[in-house]
């Protein structure tokens, strides 16, 4: 028979945990507010918003030294890097990428240029550079591995004009891309095509879980969303827009882009200066691009985005916002 | 070599309590110690699992509510939120950054429509993703007058009345003969002892949802053992003061203390009922059809004629008859409330687990009633009527939970 | 009741007694800490939404706010075609109430709970609507 002394002192016990395990919280919940709040924005987040934005109209045309014959030598400095990055508001994702961010630089050249590329491997496995476009074996970026620590210079000539990409070519490649390891090559031609307000657009996707199978977010510029909330594109009514457009999608065959209210001339791969398509949506296979050509009439707010509504709603949605 | 105390000196009190709390402060200095210092070399490294729990979906008018617990061993962040696989706002309280065990609750603006599935995705921080599936959506009852009212109502319709109607087959079995006793307690057996079985398997479902962190299976063992044990302690007393056939260690209870027991152990049991059904419905689970009602008052009836088996030889007035019905299917009723309004995985494990206890608890007593002179128990169970008995209780059991099966 | 008798011994009632008085005491401690004290206060900020084009504010902003702080809403249609809007905070009990015409406006007055991101959206128009977050403590 338990004293009741002990009984006593047993059930004060319980009182004093409960108090201790309860009181806390309802105590802190109370405090007075000490610093002036502020919308803050995280430091992922606000790179990724940046750098999305700035992949629109950013062009590295290199180191460009003038030629007898007068094309250009131009010299770019590249590097790969393993780096955290935000893919999705409060989502963050390891990826490789070149120079820092998803997509890479877009190396801009005119056709005939003289191209040296100095890429250094700063990541933890081999990587490469495999460019689309027509150069020697050495070049291809396929058998020559670059080693990390080590620098590898590619040289070729810039042809043919068009929009083309380059893109790690490591086994297994599908990872590699996957992971960020893309960026976008344009090559002008030698006649520069009519002036037109520029855009350069990467399509891709992000497995944020790694499973191999299935992305969980799709974006435009490597930011999902970001086009429709962070940063609306101003458009001028009337002007000629001229959109880079790349498809950089692992893991769904296929990715597409659709206009609201207006309808784009297609020039499959930029290779020729006559549009092939009038419409207002273009299915592209992974690796493949098309230069699209429209102009919006009326202002207002208008919607882009794959028409692969699945992929609208897990992050590849963007808005023109024209203004008169 | 612990040192002994002086037997004929009692240690002090101070003694005493040194020796109890002196262990329990070197862990917990050990761990501190652990915690605090730079003993990075002992920390393995590696990204640790991450475990997010959905844990319960209310559904409110153009409103979705989310429940969640970060049962995981770090802290996780919330970053996207998907339904049917589309990015959609929400709220999140009291932030996106989960602690340990902690929980947090995320409101959604959705339209949802009744009767269709939804998967709701939380993609964390680490691009990791944690789904629920709800197979039908349903209004979420609210504690209302009305909302207990018909929960109410539906645990008396299925539990509180088939018990009754059980109990009218009371002048029937009196008419039997004698000699069919033996089979009558021996089919009430068999009606318990797959009771329990079936509260058991029910409870294996649930566990394939609860989270490791919960040790569903520990919660139920631990309803078992607490009901079993706290039952027999209850007949004890019963057997005690009702009066007994015998004395000592073959003191057998009364007709009226056995039936009560079996009414309190049944009672038990469908207090895990009425939260199956509740929760079901509040789960999106199933259409609480007419075909599922139908069953279950079925099965409960024949509950009714397990408490009745052991009044047939003696004395029993309407007024303990209505008792031992309430007794019986009272239950379901605060079953049904719990489940609708506050249902818990965790929490209605243990309850099974009770209900189970409860059942085992009953059925060794009756089970013991039977044994005659020194025989054991499975000897006695043996004798033709008693095995007829058992085998046809299960039956009758089996054939009754088709109907609700699903 | 046939059986239980009532029989209860000293022991048994004293701990019973002292069980209720601590479980009383316990739940008037929590009431007390918990009580809610901001009830009738006037409000210490006031914004405008301004619901136009399908936005508000022309950019749905992030609005944030200190944890306690009574604020005002001010919500008027200022469309300038007939479009009906709303306004709801999901999570903080703002709900969806009457619709606005052009021209109309109403005023919610809401305490901010301690900490958490909730999200503001017309329940007539999904995708118009912005973020709200309690910042500071």
């Amino acid at each position: 028979m338990p004293s009741r002394r002990l009984l006593g002192a047993g059930l004060l016990a319980a009182v004093a945990l409960a108090a201790l395990l309860i009181g806390p919280a309802h105590l802190t919940a109370q405090r007075p507010p000490s610093t002036p709040p502020a919308p803050e924005i995280g430091p992922l987040a606000r790179a990724a918003r940046d750098h999305a934005v700035r992949t629109l109209t950013e062009f590295d045309y290199g180191k460009a030294t003038p030629l007898r014959d007068g094309t250009s030598l131009r010299e770019y400095w590249i590097e790969a890097k393993h780096v955290e990055v935000e893919v999705a508001p409060g989502v963050r994702f390891p990826a490789w990428t070149f120079n820092g961010a998803v997509p890479g630089p877009t190396i801009r050249c005119t056709e005939g240029d003289s191209i040296r590329i100095h890429f250094t491997n700063h990541g933890t496995m081999p990587h490469s550079m495999h460019f689309h476009g027509i150069h020697r074996a050495g070049m291809d970026g396929v058998f020559e591995q670059v080693v990390p620590g080590q620098t590898f210079i590619y040289e070729f000539r810039a042809e043919p004009f068009g929009l083309h990409l380059y893109h790690c070519h490591t086994m297994p490649v599908k990872m590699h891309i996957s992971r960020g390891l893309f960026g976008v090559f344009l090559v002008d031609p030698k006649q520069p095509r009519p002036k037109a307000r520029e855009m350069v657009m990467v399509m891709n996707g992000f497995d944020t879980d790694l499973n191999g199978e299935d992305n969980e977010f799709y974006t435009v510029n490597g930011y999902a969303n970001v086009f429709f909330r962070d940063y609306p594109i101003p458009v001028k009514a009337g002007e000629l827009q001229r959109v880079y457009l790349v498809n950089m999608t692992e893991l769904d065959l296929v990715n597409s882009m659709h206009t609201h209210a207006t309808f784009f001339h297609v020039y499959p791969t930029g290779t020729s200066l006559t549009p092939s398509l009038y419409t207002d949506t273009i299915t592209l296979g992974q690796g493949e691009r098309a230069i699209l050509e429209f102009s919006y009439a009326y202002p207002g707010r208008y919607l882009f985005h794959a028409h692969q509504n699945e992929f609208a709603e897990l992050g590849w949605l963007g808005q023109f916002d024209v203004k008169p | 070599m612990t040192p002994r105390p002086d037997p004929g000196k009692p240690p002090s009190a101070a003694r005493v309590w040194l020796a109890g709390m002196g262990p329990l402060l070197l862990v917990g200095a050990m761990t501190w110690w652990f915690l605090s210092s730079g003993v990075a070399w002992l920390r393995l490294g590696g990204v640790p699992i991450e475990k997010l729990a959905i844990e319960r979906v209310v559904f409110r008018p153009q409103e979705i509510v989310l429940k969640v617990r970060n049962e995981g061993p770090g802290p996780l962040s919330v970053g996207q939120l998907l339904v049917n696989d589309a990015i959609w706002d929400f709220s999140i309280t009291p932030g996106r950054e989960i602690g340990r065990m902690k929980g947090a609750t995320l409101s959604i603006p959705y339209d949802w429509l009744p009767g269709e599935p939804y998967v709701f995705t939380i993609v964390s921080g680490t691009g990791l993703k944690h789904s629920r599936t709800v197979e039908l959506a349903t209004m979420t009852p609210s504690a209302s007058p009305r909302s207990f009212l018909v929960f109410g109502v539906l645990g008396a319709y299925v539990g509180v009345i088939p018990v009754f109607l059980g109990l009218l087959w009371l002048p029937f079995l009196r008419a039997m003969p004698r000699t069919w006793m033996d089979f009558w307690l021996s089919l009430t057996i068999g009606l318990l002892l797959f009771l329990g079985v079936d509260t058991l398997k029910e409870s294996i479902d649930i566990l394939g949802r609860v989270a490791a962190y919960w040790n569903g299976v520990m919660l139920v063992a631990l309803g078992v053992v607490g009901a079993f044990f706290s039952l027999n302690g209850v007949g004890r007393v019963l057997t005690a003061r009702s009066g007994t056939a015998g004395t000592g260690a073959s003191a057998r209870p009364s007709g009226m203390a056995l039936a009560t027991l079996i009414a309190i152990g049944i009672g038990l049991h469908n207090l895990g009922e009425g939260l199956a059904i509740g929760a079901a419905y509040t789960l999106g689970e199933v259409a609480l059809g007419s075909f599922l009602i139908v069953g279950f008052t079925l099965h409960n009836t024949t509950e009714g004629l397990a408490i009745l088996s052991p009044l047939v030889g003696g004395k029993a007035s309407l007024r303990d008859l209505g008792i031992l019905g309430l007794l019986g299917g009272g239950p379901t009723i605060i079953g049904a409330w719990a489940g609708a309004f506050t249902y818990s995985d965790p929490l209605s494990l243990v309850f099974l687990g009770i209900g189970a206890g409860a059942i085992f608890q009953v059925v060794r007593v009756l089970a013991r009633g039977r044994a005659e002179g020194g025989e054991s128990v499975i000897e006695s169970l043996s004798r033709p009527q008693n095995a007829a008995g058992l085998l046809a209780g299960f039956i009758i059991m089996y054939a009754t939970s088709l109907l609700v099966a699903g | 009741m046939p059986i239980i008798r009532r029989k209860e011994t000293p022991v048994m009632k004293r701990i019973a007694l002292t069980l209720v008085l601590v479980l009383a005491l316990v739940g008037a401690a929590l009431a007390f800490v918990g009580r809610d004290k901001e009830k009738n206060l006037p409000p210490t900020r006031t914004v405008v939404m301004s619901m136009k084009d399908y936005t508000f504010n022309d950019q749905n902003p992030t609005l944030a706010f200190k944890p306690g702080e009574r604020v005002r809403f001010i919500i008027t249609n200022d469309e300038p075609t007939p479009v009906k809007h709303n306004f709801r905070i999901v999570g903080m009990d703002v709900p969806c109430e009457r619709e606005l015409s052009p021209g109309e406006s109403r005023e919610v007055i809401v305490t901010i709970p301690p900490s958490g991101e909730f999200a503001y959206t017309c329940c007539t128009h999904p995708g118009m609507g912005g973020k709200l977050v309690v910042a500071g403590r």
